[in-house]
């Protein structure tokens, strides 16, 4: 008996294809490209040479020493705000809750350009410290690059914490209060263990993406090398040079990655209280001193990852001259940018929509079939998808520039290129918070459209594709954020045609133009807001952020 | 135009797992076709595979003359409902109503027209702008129920489709589906676990057990002459007693004997030695006569108006159900009474000794 090829298998062996080529292909290459030597032989060297010699496996080992630091930073900060946010009485809360939702999806090299503003040899703080006789340490280096990320990314652990310690059962803690613990000891025994997983989530979160992070530690770092500005380095410099070494360096990351998830993947998922609380915890009423108190010292921490966004606003409308600030204020940072690089900005906007709209095209197909079609093979396609969710950009692009600068797919220098990669590394948030609503949607309700007589892509269309378009939309405005303001993967594949506004940025704070980098970076952040209302709005607060 | 359906030898198959073992039946058209089992039987299974959701593993399944195994589910031309009634959330009544004629080129009058027909046929009319979250069950299910049938398919397939509303509403309910199956003259295969609901409603009953037909018959035929002990288990309530054959005749006059009660019934054949007997409530007697009869004492004692319900306690053990209606004797016989039980021998069920095989 031969089954007729129907609509879903066709979706699924094209994006089958498409991840093959878009996906598995240019990591095969890069892989291959680290282990094949000049002569075509296999070779292991570039990996000897990495653990041999100190130029590169102390990137390695700062990467981790960062890495490692931030994470426990960010907890230490996070999860007491997050209990305090939820347990106590705070003045301002939804006040703060914005502003750390805005420093965390602002862009992600804006905290870095902020504090060197701020803090950095010619930094407003700075000369007026020094003018007060005192003399602040450096901000450039390891210091700076964990200050920066450590205020950037606490709000995942803050925004994940919060979550899960909203959704605790009282009843949980009552009984153990019944028991006869203490507050201390309640803490520490019943709900500091319930919350275990989503810290732990968190924290992964935290490692992550400060590993992979590019724009911040090239900034600030000065000195300090990390393992993706290594990455950046060696490619930039590779004509001549040992050609693989960029590969390698990429393939070793993506171990790193792998293996973090692994772990992470090992302990959280086999203890998930997964728990939806009947009865919310009660916030407590603080007495007024202490609520004060506490409400101040959480309200600056926010702020502190929001003043970023302010300094390059207020930047922008200062007068230059070079890459001195000047006193007084003018738009001439914007004219600039109008007359400079207003091919930027079409770029950054065209090659989003575009990205954003294949995003939401293969998201939305892909979520059905890892959801409604759960087969081996979906989930192996699901799985393909999730994966570069924890891959830095700067890899993707390594690999990206491995496999499609030769025939028989040349793509390098071109938009194309750029956009691929967006929906490429994109897609999962997409992905992800569909498949979250898919799981809500009853399987009957499509197979009464088609008991009706319409068939499955008729259906899909009209009926399921509807259904679906909440948790769609606001995955696609999450990853039209994250697209207008990425730079690890656009850095590595512009070429002089296709550069971004990130891009942009980046090179005027690298040419001293700290004017027009404001001027271009408040335009993200201003778009970035907007979209983030929107996000508000349509998912209604059903759809959580991170 | 409705049709007859006929399943020959279908399978359904999980892995290793049988859902649906080898199924024939054939469903004459305009009949009211029950599929009645416990949990987990197949009948979903086999439900879905008749509407094209699940695949065919082995047999054919016929909608007329034509072979459907593997014409998908959208060109199958079927009428479908739901247990969870699965109406479209984000539509009114009206347009879930219509939806299966939009796709099928009819002028919107007639659209409309057979709309606020249907609507008015299942009683809900007024509701027809509203949006389905502000309905109750009942309502929703009568919405599933007229956008099934306002496409005139030529089958109407339903799985459980009471099974989510309270008692009441699903007397109501069944009275006007099998009212509404009779205007229409539509084929239906209705799913349900609930004997009585299938037994008010059905032309004829499939029992299924283990993705098997157990037996097929009319509501009267599976409750009066269960092939199986598994039938007369599942369809009312039985009692099965243990019996011995002490002799039979070439006429096949056979003597039985029970708990030290010996009866003379004709068996059409020749019986094994050991018996099993099936015997409903009202299926015993009380001997107020003669001393003849299963030995007992009375436990319990409970009047339920049209007769009383007695549990006896009889001298093997065993505790059995009897009801005596009021009019057959005055008053009550009191707990502690020592009885003898004689049996409606033209009504009770013999099986052969493992229940597998009517004798009788
Ligand atoms: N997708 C599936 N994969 C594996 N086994 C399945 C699947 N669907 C059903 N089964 C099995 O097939 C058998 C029959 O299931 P089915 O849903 O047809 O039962 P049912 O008679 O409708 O029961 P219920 O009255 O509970 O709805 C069950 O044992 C069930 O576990
Ligand atoms: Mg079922």
């Amino acid at each position: 008996m031969k089954r007729r090829l129907d609509f879903w298998s066709v979706v699924k062996f094209a994006c089958f294809a498409l991840m093959l080529v878009f996906l598995v292909y240019p990591f095969f290459s890069m892989f291959a490209k680290s282990i094949i030597s000049p002569e075509g032989g296999v070779t292991f060297d570039n990996f000897a040479q990495f653990f041999k010699l100190k130029y590169y496996y102390s990137t390695l080992k700062n990467s981790l020493s960062i890495c490692i630091t931030v994470t426990l930073t960010c907890l230490a900060l996070g999860i007491p705000m997050a209990y305090c946010a939820t347990r106590y009485n705070l003045i301002g809360k939804s006040v703060m809750n914005v502003m750390i939702i805005m420093s965390l999806m602002s862009p992600p090299f804006i905290g870095a350009y902020s504090w060197i503003v701020l803090l950095g040899r010619n930094g407003a703080l700075t000369k007026f410290l020094t003018n007060l006789g005192i003399n602040m340490p450096s901000i450039y280096g390891w210091g700076g690059i964990v200050l920066v990320f450590t205020i950037k990314l606490f709000p995942y652990v803050y925004l994940y914490v919060s979550g899960a310690l909203g959704s605790i059962d009282s009843s949980l803690e009552e009984a153990s209060e019944s028991l006869g613990s203490g507050k201390f000891r309640r803490i520490m025994t019943v709900t500091l263990p319930v919350v275990m997983p989503t810290i732990l989530s968190s924290g992964l979160m935290v490692f992550m993406t400060s590993l992979a992070d590019f724009g911040t530690p090239m900034l600030i770092g000065e000195g300090y090398k990390v393992l993706p500005v290594l990455i950046y380095e060696e490619y930039i410099s590779e004509v001549g040079t040992n050609a693989g070494m960029a590969s390698t360096l990429s393939v070793i990351i993506v171990l790193c990655s792998t293996f973090v998830l692994l772990l992470q993947n090992a302990v959280v998922m086999k203890k998930n209280y997964n728990m939806s609380a009947l009865r919310p915890p009660a916030v407590i009423k603080l007495r007024p001193i202490p609520r004060v108190l506490i409400s101040f010292a959480c309200i600056l921490v926010a702020f502190l990852g929001f003043l970023p966004q302010i300094v390059v606003v207020v930047s922008s409308f200062r007068k230059t001259s070079g890459p001195i600030f000047t006193s007084g204020f003018s738009l001439n940072s914007y004219r600039d940018i109008a007359y400079k690089l207003s091919q930027n900005i079409k770029n950054t906007f065209t090659f989003s929509i575009t990205a954003i709209i294949l995003i939401v095209i293969f998201g939305m197909l892909v979520a059905y079939l890892s959801v409604k079609r759960r087969s081996k093979t979906s989930t192996l396609l699901d799985t393909m998808v999730m994966f570069p969710y924890v891959i830095p950009g700067a890899v993707l692009g390594i690999a990206f520039l491995s496999a499609f600068n030769k025939p028989p797919i040349v793509l390098a220098g071109t938009p194309i290129i750029m956009i691929v990669a967006y929906v490429v590394r994109k897609l999962p948030y997409t992905v992800r918070s569909t498949s979250g609503i898919l799981y809500q949607i009853d399987s009957s309700i499509e197979e009464a459209s088609i008991s009706l007589g319409r068939s499955p892509m008729k259906t899909f269309f009209t009926v399921t594709a509807r259904l679906m378009a909440p948790g769609v939309i606001s995955g696609a405005i999450l990853s039209w954020i994250s697209t207008i303001n990425e730079l690890s993967s656009s850095i590595m594949l512009y070429s002089g045609r296709t550069g971004t506004i990130s891009v942009a940025i980046y090179n005027e704070v690298a040419r001293g133009g700290f004017g027009t980098a404001a001027a271009l970076a408040s335009i993200l952040t201003l778009v970035t807001l907007l979209s983030l209302l929107l996000f508000q709005i349509i998912s209604k607060g059903k759809v959580s952020i991170v | 135009m409705s049709v007859n359906v006929r399943i020959n030898r279908a399978v359904k198959t999980y892995g290793n797992f049988r859902a649906v073992d080898e199924v024939s039946v054939d469903i004459a058209q305009g009949e009211f076709f029950t599929l009645l089992g416990p949990s987990g039987c197949g009948k979903t299974t086999l439900l879905r595979m008749i509407a094209g959701f699940n695949s065919v593993d082995g047999g054919e399944i016929y909608f007329g003359d034509r072979l459907i195994n593997n014409v998908p589910a959208h060109t199958r031309d079927i009428g479908m409902v739901f247990q969870n009634y699965a109406i479209f959330p984000h539509m009114t009544i009206f347009d879930n109503v219509a939806y299966g004629l939009r796709n099928r080129k009819i002028p919107k009058d007639e659209i409309r027209e057979r709309v606020e027909k249907t609507l008015d046929i299942v009683q809900i009319s007024h509701l027809k702008d509203r949006m389905p979250a502000a309905m109750s069950g009942g309502q929703q299910q009568r919405v599933a129920l007229a956008r099934a049938i306002v496409i005139k398919p030529q089958i109407l397939l339903m799985d459980e489709p009471l099974s989510n509303l309270d008692a009441k509403l699903r007397v109501q309910m069944r009275t006007m589906i099998k009212k509404l199956q009779k205007e229409l003259g539509i084929t239906t295969i209705y799913v349900t676990h609930d004997q009585e609901e299938a037994l008010a409603v059905s032309d004829r009953i499939a029992i299924m057990k283990d993705g098997k037909i157990i037996q097929l018959g009319t509501p009267e035929e599976i409750y009066n002459r269960p092939v199986h002990q598994f039938v007369a288990n599942f369809i009312g309530t039985s009692v099965f007693l243990p019996a011995e054959v002490v002799s039979q005749d070439e006429n096949g006059e056979a003597s039985i004997q029970v708990s030290g009660y010996t009866f003379r019934v004709k068996l059409g054949r020749k019986a094994p030695k050991k018996l099993k007997l099936s015997v409903r409530p009202k299926q015993f007697l009380f001997n107020d006569a003669t001393d003849e009869g299963i030995k007992g004492v009375i436990r319990v004692a409970t009047f339920l108006g049209d007769y009383w319900y007695y549990e006896v306690e009889l001298t093997s053990g065993e505790t059995v159900e009897v009801h005596e209606y009021t009019k057959e004797h005055e008053g009550a016989r009191p707990v502690g009474t020592a009885v003898k039980l004689l049996l409606d021998l033209n009504r009770i069920t013999i099986f052969n000794e493992d229940g597998t095989e009517a004798i009788r």
